[in-house]
């Protein structure tokens, strides 16, 4: 067996589901996309196929004659945060859940809202020190929060109605909150106590407007990366909301974009943007110009079906939401210089 | 399907053309219309077809799937057409796909009841339950047979159900492929017929 499997049968309370999970085995790594200076190595894949046979296998029978519950297994992930490889969290929106996967202690973790609720439509999650782990709801208009230590999901109060809220990220050097409104085209600011400090563009497809913007990443330095989907750019703001660049077009090649999803940025300030009708990852330099791609449509490992979240840690781990496989993917940029 | 069945379906005439006559005022928007004011004129079918990079002068009219060569094994992957449809109706860009949910109609309205399968093969069945029309022969009342006017290479696709171009304006765009306007159905959303007594499912379906 190439996993070690390990199961853990957590009885805590508020976790709804404790599910086993293999551990990958020491592959070697695979580059899956590169240029001279670096390239990006495929690392892990979560769920791992064998994990997931033997976790509906065993936890079947234990899950259903202990909880009486089936296991959870990823259904579609379309987020995810990262603190490491080894602990992160991914938003599964037809499972309508958060997960937390600890790769050490092998489980995975579902939760729940409140009032048991369930979830409408999850899009995106990121990190807002003191308060807790903000995920956005584009169904049900709304903020959730998972509170340091908690075991159930809250929701977190805004001064306004949002307009299906999307992408959603934290600009460290103003303590803002900044939410995508997709069906408003705009930016909503959000103070850390969830007052509406300002909104940001309106639709159109003039600088600083946006039509239908989706996803946004905020980099160590404050700069702002809106996805603005059905004008298939990136727009770049500075962090009082003035556009510094834009670039991208629609297209069937390399270097545009035919459904862009994610974004993220590495520790080198290069722009990495996931398109789900490619099923590629994209990177570009920080000017916009198209350095190289990594996955293509498949099932393998490096391989996507619709991905959709992507994130970047400190370290340059790659977490691809590859949501119509039903997984994560991990990755790690290596520099050969 | 091969082509568009916009033409055919204005053909069958009288009855359609009235219902369109009557309904059309209630037809207040279209929800695939992204293009708007300024960016009207730009390129209004941008969402669902490109042109081809490397020909942009030559504007090849694409659709991003066309090289979906990779035939889904299974029912949990979306192939095809659908995943054009897929890429927005994720809860991001636009309401949810209903591929897992689907809000089925079999008579009446009850929504979520179901799950419809989408991406799959249809082979005629005349046994058992959801037993299905031979596709080749039965028509579909737009003008052909099921097969010519639903399926996609033989497969169910979210276009066996829904018109794309739903009451597509007229638009002022020359580089574009001509669409006439079409409007099947007032409130059914851009269903090629109606649903009403479960019209559309029995038209693949002798349930
Ligand atoms: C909501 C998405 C969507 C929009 C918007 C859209 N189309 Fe399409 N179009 C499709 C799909 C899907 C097909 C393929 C249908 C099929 O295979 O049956 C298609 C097929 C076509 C075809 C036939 C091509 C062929 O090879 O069969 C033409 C022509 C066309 N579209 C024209 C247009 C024009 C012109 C516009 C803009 C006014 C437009 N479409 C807007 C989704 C769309
Ligand atoms: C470019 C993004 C995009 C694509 C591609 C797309 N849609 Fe849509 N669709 C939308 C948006 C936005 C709406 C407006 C309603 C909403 O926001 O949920 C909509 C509305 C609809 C509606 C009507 C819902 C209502 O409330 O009236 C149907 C049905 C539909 N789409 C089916 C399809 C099908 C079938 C396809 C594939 C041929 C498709 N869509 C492709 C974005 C898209
Ligand atoms: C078997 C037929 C069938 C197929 C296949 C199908 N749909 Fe539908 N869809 C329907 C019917 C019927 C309705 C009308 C629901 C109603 O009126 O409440 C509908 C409604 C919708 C709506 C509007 C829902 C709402 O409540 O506003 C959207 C969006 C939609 N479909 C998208 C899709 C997409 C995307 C696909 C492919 C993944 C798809 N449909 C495949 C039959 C179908
Ligand atoms: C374009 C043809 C077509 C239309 C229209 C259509 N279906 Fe289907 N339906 C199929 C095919 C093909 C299958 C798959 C049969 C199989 O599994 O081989 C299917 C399967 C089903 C199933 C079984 C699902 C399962 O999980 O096995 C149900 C229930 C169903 N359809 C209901 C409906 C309803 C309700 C409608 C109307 C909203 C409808 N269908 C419209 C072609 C169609």
């Amino acid at each position: 067996m190439s996993g070690k499997l390990q199961v853990m049968i957590l009885c805590l309370m508020g976790f709804v589901h404790t599910v086993s999970v293999a551990q990958n085995g020491n592959k070697a790594p695979v580059n899956v996309g590169l240029n001279d200076e670096k390239s990006v190595q495929w690392v892990s894949t979560y769920p791992t196929p064998q994990g997931i046979k033997t976790k509906n296998k065993f936890l079947k029978k234990v899950g259903n004659a202990v909880f009486g519950i089936r296991p959870a297994v990823f259904i579609k992930p379309v987020a995810i945060y990262a603190d490491s490889p080894k602990k992160y969290w991914v938003l599964d929106q037809k499972a309508g859940s958060v997960f937390i996967v600890e790769k050490e202690k092998s489980s995975l973790y579902k939760l729940k809202l409140e009032d048991d609720r369930p979830l409408g439509s999850l899009v995106d999650i990121c990190r807002v020190p003191g308060t807790g782990l903000l995920f956005t709801d584009s169904r049900l208009g709304k903020i959730f929060v998972i509170r340091q230590g908690a075991k159930k999901v809250t929701p977190f109060k805004v001064s306004v109605n949002l307009e299906q809220p999307t992408g959603i990220a934290y600009l460290e050097s103003k303590n803002e909150i900044w939410v995508l409104e997709t069906k408003a085209h705009r930016i909503a600011v959000l103070s850390k106590d969830g007052t509406l400090i300002r909104t940001i563009g309106k639709r159109g497809i003039g600088e600083g407007e946006f039509n239908y913007p989706t996803h946004i990443w905020i980099d160590d330095k404050g700069l702002v990366y809106i996805v603005d989907s059905m004008n298939y750019r990136v727009q770049i703001f500075n962090s009082d909301g003035e556009l510094i660049s834009m670039f991208g077009e629609a297209g069937d090649g390399s270097g545009y974009f035919a459904m862009p999803k994610g974004i993220a940025v590495d520790s080198h300030g290069n722009i990495y943007v996931a398109d789900a009708l490619f099923h590629t990852v994209q990177i570009f330099d920080s000017k916009g110009n198209f350095l190289y791609n990594f996955g293509q449509q498949g099932r393998n490992d490096g391989d996507f079906w619709m991905p959709s979240g992507i994130y970047i840690s400190k370290d340059d781990y790659i977490f691809v939401a590859d949501s119509y496989n039903s997984r994560i993917q991990v990755f790690k940029l290596v520099n050969h210089e | 399907m091969k082509g568009l069945k916009y033409f055919r379906v204005i053909s069958v005439g009288g009855l359609i053309c009235i219902s369109v006559a009557v309904y059309s005022q209630k037809m207040v928007r279209n929800p695939h219309k992204f293009t708007k004011e300024s960016w009207e004129v730009n390129e209004p079918c941008n969402p669902c077809h490109v042109y081809s990079s490397d020909e942009k002068s030559g504007k090849r009219f694409i659709i991003s799937y066309e090289n979906d060569t990779i035939v889904s094994p299974d029912s949990i992957y979306v192939s095809g057409v659908s995943k054009l449809c897929i890429s927005c109706h994720d809860g991001i860009v636009a309401g949810f796909d209903h591929r897992v949910d689907i809000w089925h109609i079999l008579d009446g309205r009850s929504r979520y009841s179901h799950n419809h399968p989408v991406s799959v093969e249809y082979r005629a069945k005349n046994k058992g339950r959801y037993r299905l029309h031979d596709p080749d022969t039965t028509s579909s009342g737009l003008g052909g047979t099921i097969a010519e006017d639903l399926l996609v290479n033989g497969r169910v696709e979210c276009v066996s159900c829904h018109n794309a171009h739903f009451s597509m304006e007229k638009v002022a765009c020359s580089t574009c492929p001509k669409v006439d306007n079409i409007n099947l159905d007032e409130n059914y959303l851009s269903l090629w017929k109606s649903n009403r007594q479960s019209l559309l499912c029995l038209t693949c379906h002798n349930f």
